[in-house]
């Protein structure tokens, strides 16, 4: 697919053959959906992304890297390691049961905690942009707080999984919220606002769906806000970034540089875009072109019809994912699957606000496209694990679960890839 | 266990699913409303800001055009120079006193203004303008940070022999630091010599550097065409240092001196005095810019008796030998002076013009009747522009006829109460000597294709005024002038050219608010050799103040007219 993109030369042609793929795609998915127990929609939405960001990383990191390193595929490169690493992951995650990933949780996590404290220290992580991210573990600089969203989100759904009802209790909440904010105050030490949020909204993502009662989670969401806002307003950079985050172009060669010049990015792009390698705020206009606001690049190349088909693609993963986790097989898959696919839409959402101006800049790269092997890697380790959960819930052909309404009608055809399951009779009975 | 748990722990489990992909959809609802709102409402707005950018442009200036004299003498060319400024956000504010005591003595201006500029919250801050390529070479290799150059091109005149003035300054011009040029040629030919500016446009990175790959708009600057004169550096020469001396011995205010071919109408020489140097225009006064013998109308005075007595001769109304009683006589209730302020009885036309008696001249007028004396004034030029080719000409147009009075006919006949510029003059006498043709005056010869070479010659108007039997007569007439017993012109004789030089002297009564006062602006006209003149020249010197004497003050301009006659028939060969 990635040839096949790079390889259109007019804008006309190139939607044709975009459309060609999409609807081959969709095909194949079908296919892939029938045949393997895999969704094959979450399959091809997860394979076009990654390719489509290959592309477009090639694209936005052409000319800085010939400029900082003398090669102009430097980037490319060393984002194919991820999509390689990734790829691993990806298939490891899906043939491992991800009921396995229940005794992985509590190492995971320690080993999790105890790298964010060793990057906190001196001399071992680096430093970059301000913000303490980075471990380098031989060749690979490996980001912690990108590999502790997955984490974090295994260890999550294990705790609310295990103590079942206690969530809706004052203490069970409490105990949940505790845990939670020490792993964020970790996170948050090395000023990697971007993850935190990620985390935390997760994080509420799953003790929602874990039960947790209405009136808890709304004094949740008051807190966080508030904590969030003050959080923001405390740090000045932030702050600064903050004012200025509706209308960048105010202060464009101060704190809104780098989210005026996105913007110019996007508005120069128009409907149809100036063609795949054409951008010019690449050059060095656009600061991270090629990692967190690599969606400019998208809107300034590919136009509306680009990033309209970006943010369509996450929403799709979004519905298969919440599709996924409710035909889970039991209570740690579905909230796990849930987990992971508000994970990545949450970040993609985090991402992509605040490259458009609707929320202020983070700091988080664009899930599958964005420049940078952990994230990508991390990426689909997760989709992995999502697409275990759905195939396992279709062998499972746990009728139940997601396609029964509220008020117990089920409006679902029957489910090619779910087998031999109870009788449509059986299917309407709730219990 | 795996259906329990949703009906006994989470029973809203779909919901708050449910709820979440509409969370996912709001978001996706909100990014979609900005991209649209981004992307086609603001889009072109934002491009144009983001090609305002990113976008650089450059204006590409061709050469100005060479000034070029008769022989390919270049009178005006250019010279890069540089102008030199300072970014003091470059420069280490505890640097800044050392590169100060570096950069002052090079540049040769004041330490403490260097510093001034340095501590300027400025990020441009000029340091020296204008300096020249050897000086700037002494800055380059300091390799101050925060210390550069920008080439500019000068334009370079020559010296003239009048100290403080550069050469043919007034019919030059001079062009000012944004590069337009200013009087003269500089000015009236600034669009050709400028040449068309050409643009270059190119898209670049945040540091300006031009994107390699990407479109280039490019069009070329076109050098500025060189102008070839009718100008001969060698008479300018003299001729600027000869008014000089003449203005000086005079203790005049201002003198000017044309020369031109008699039969073409090009400029040989052309000069002002006091004038001022091109090469320093700011330091000259705004009077001494002023090209007065075009943009400068005065009552010409007795030179004005050469049209009357054409007008006269060719109307029949007169002969050479034509005898009037020439008495002081008074019209319109003036009375009307000669020079010595008494009549003169008898006395034949050629005595008139000799002595110029302007009783004489009203009377030629008279006869000639009003209507042929003015119309053969509008034919002669008076009052018209003559076009030439010099910026900044300016003439007063005859009043109508209507208005006239028989003072006013009778003043106009002695060159009193009619306003001309010098240049006017100059092409009126012109004309008898060339054959009773008119010549439009110019500068430029040829217009020079800096590229090809190819030149495209100037083609001056003519008008035929009188007949050529005319103009001859009259001619012979003027040689009287200089060479009679007794006549005005007599300063204008120069040894071995008896009976070849034709002029005609002028001392006119500058009007002030309350009549004539005693100040004249006095001339003399001329042209030579008399059979076929080679040139036609006008000397005159305003407000002497030695001789002021109506008769003598045309004493002054004579010996001018001779010197520069002098050199002329050296040059020329011209022989007799």
């Amino acid at each position: 697919m990635a040839t096949r993109v790079g390889a259109v030369d007019s804008p006309g042609g190139g939607w044709r053959a975009a459309a060609n793929i999409a609807s081959r795609a969709l095909a194949a998915a079908d296919r892939a959906s029938a045949a393997a127990g895999v969704d094959g929609w979450l399959l091809v939405l997860v394979l076009g992304l990654v390719a489509f960001g290959l592309v477009m990383v090639y694209s936005a990191s052409e000319a800085l890297g010939y400029l900082w390193t003398g090669n102009p595929n430097y980037f490319f490169e060393h984002q194919l390691i991820g999509v390689v690493l990734g790829a691993v992951g990806f298939a490891v995650a899906v043939r491992l049961d991800y009921h396995r990933l229940r005794a992985l949780a509590k190492p995971a996590m320690a080993l999790m905690v105890a790298m964010l404290v060793v990057v906190l220290i001196p001399h071992i992580g680096s430093e970059h942009f301000g913000a303490q991210r980075w471990v380098q573990l031989g060749p690979l600089s490996v980001q912690p707080s990108a590999v502790a969203v997955v984490v974090s989100i295994i260890f999550f759904a294990r705790w609310l999984d295990q103590r079942g009802g206690a969530v809706r209790s004052m203490s069970g909440v409490r105990d949940y919220i505790i845990v939670m904010g020490v792993l964020l105050a970790l996170i948050l030490a090395e000023r990697d606002l971007g993850s935190s949020i990620v985390i935390a909204a997760s994080g509420f993502v799953l003790l929602a769906l874990g039960g947790a009662l209405k009136r808890h989670l709304l004094v949740l969401i008051a807190v966080l806000g508030v904590g969030g806002y003050g959080l923001v307003t405390l740090v000045a950079y932030r702050a600064a970034r903050l004012a200025h985050f509706l209308n960048p172009c105010a202060d464009a060669l101060g704190s809104g540089f780098q989210n005026c010049q996105a913007l110019l990015a996007l508005g120069s792009g128009g409907l149809t875009g100036v063609g795949l390698g054409n951008s010019v705020l690449k050059y060095e206009w656009l600061p991270e072109a090629h990692t967190d606001f690599i969606f400019a690049i998208i809107g300034e190349e590919l136009g509306l019809i680009g990033t309209v088909a970006v943010v369509t693609a996450f929403l799709l993963l979004a519905w298969r994912g919440i599709r996924a986790s409710m035909r889970a097989p039991d209570r740690f898959g579905a909230l796990l699957a849930g987990g992971i696919t508000a994970w990545i839409c949450i970040e993609a959402f985090v991402n992509v606000g605040a490259v458009t101006g609707v929320i202020p800049t983070t700091g988080i790269p664009l899930p599958f496209i964005s420049y940078g092997g952990t994230s990508l890697a991390t990426s689909l380790v997760g989709m992995g694990i999502l697409c275990n959960i759905s195939a396992q819930g279709r062998r499972h052909g746990a009728v139940h679960r997601a396609g029964v309404d509220r008020w117990g009608r089920d409006w679902r055809a029957p489910d090619p890839g779910a087998g031999p399951g109870p009788s449509p009779a059986g299917r309407r009975s709730r219990r | 266990m795996t259906r329990a748990w949703f009906a006994g722990e989470a029973p809203d489990f779909r919901r708050r699913g449910f709820w979440l992909v509409l969370a996912f959809l709001a978001m996706a609802v909100a990014v979609f409303a900005r991209l649209v709102d981004v992307q086609m409402l603001q889009g072109k707005a934002l491009a144009a800001q983001a090609a305002a950018q990113h976008t650089s442009s450059i204006t590409l200036h061709g050469n100005r055009g060479l000034i070029l004299d008769r022989d390919g003498r270049v009178l005006a060319s250019n010279k890069t120079v540089y102008d030199v400024f300072a970014d003091p956000h470059l420069i280490d504010p505890g640097q800044r006193s050392a590169v100060a005591d570096q950069v002052a003595p090079i540049l040769r201006v004041n330490r403490a203004g260097v510093m001034r500029a340095l501590q300027q919250p400025n990020e441009f801050d000029y340091l020296a303008k204008g300096v020249s390529q050897d000086i700037e070479v002494k800055l380059q290799s300091l390799n101050i940070p925060g210390i550069g150059t920008i080439p500019t091109q000068q334009r370079v005149y020559e010296p003239s022999p009048v100290p403080g003035t550069s050469f043919a300054s007034t019919l030059l011009g001079f062009v000012n630091h944004d590069g337009s040029g200013q009087y003269g040629l500089e000015q009236y030919y600034n669009d050709q010599l400028a040449g068309s500016p050409g643009h270059s446009s190119t898209l670049t990175d945040i540091l300006g550097n031009p994107i390699i790959l990407s479109g280039q708009q490019h069009l070329d600057a076109h050098d500025g065409v060189n102008l070839r004169l009718g100008l001969d550096s060698q008479i300018q020469y003299w001729a600027e240092l000869a008014l000089a001396k003449g203005v000086d011995d005079a203790q005049a205010a201002s003198g000017t001196l044309m020369v031109m071919d008699t039969h073409t109408g090009s400029i040989r020489a052309w000069a002002q005095y006091p004038s001022y140097d091109a090469d320093n225009y700011a330091a000259g006064t705004l009077a001494n810019l002023r090209d007065l013998a075009v943009s400068q109308p005065y009552e010409p005075g007795s030179v004005m008796k050469v049209v009357t007595f054409a007008g006269g001769l060719e109307n029949r109304a007169i002969t050479p030998s034509t005898v009037i009683d020439e008495r002081q006589s008074v019209v319109d209730g003036v009375l009307i002076h000669d020079w010595d302020s008494r009549s003169h009885g008898i006395v034949s036309m050629q005595t008139v013009l000799d002595d110029s008696l302007n009783n004489g001249a009203m009377k030629v007028e008279q006869m000639e009747g009003q209507s042929a004396f003015y119309g053969n004034l509008l034919d002669f030029g008076i009052g018209a522009p003559t076009g030439v080719d010099i910026a900044g000409e300016h003439t007063v147009a005859v009043p109508a006829q209507a208005s006239w009075r028989d003072i006013n006919y009778a003043t106009a006949s002695f060159g009193q109460g009619v306003v001309t510029t010098p240049l006017e003059m100059l092409a009126a006498i012109n004309a008898v000597g060339n054959g009773g043709v008119w010549v439009q005056p110019h500068a430029v010869d040829a217009v020079v294709d800096p590229t090809t070479g190819q030149a495209t010659p100037v083609t001056p108007h003519t008008r035929r005024v009188i007949t050529a039997a005319t103009a001859s007569t009259l001619a012979h007439m003027m040689v009287g002038v200089v060479d009679d017993r007794g006549a005005e012109g007599f300063n204008a004789q120069i040894p071995g050219y008896k009976g070849e030089i034709a002029g005609k002297t002028g001392t006119a009564s500058v009007a002030t608010s309350s009549g004539y006062g005693g100040d004249v602006i006095a001339s003399f006209a001329g042209f030579m050799p008399v059979n076929n003149p080679q040139f036609t020249m006008m000397v005159i010197l305003r407000y002497p103040q030695e001789n002021r004497m109506p008769r003598f003050g045309a004493l002054l301009a004579a010996p001018v007219w001779r010197d520069v006659a002098r050199i002329i028939i050296d040059q020329w060969r011209i022989t007799p």
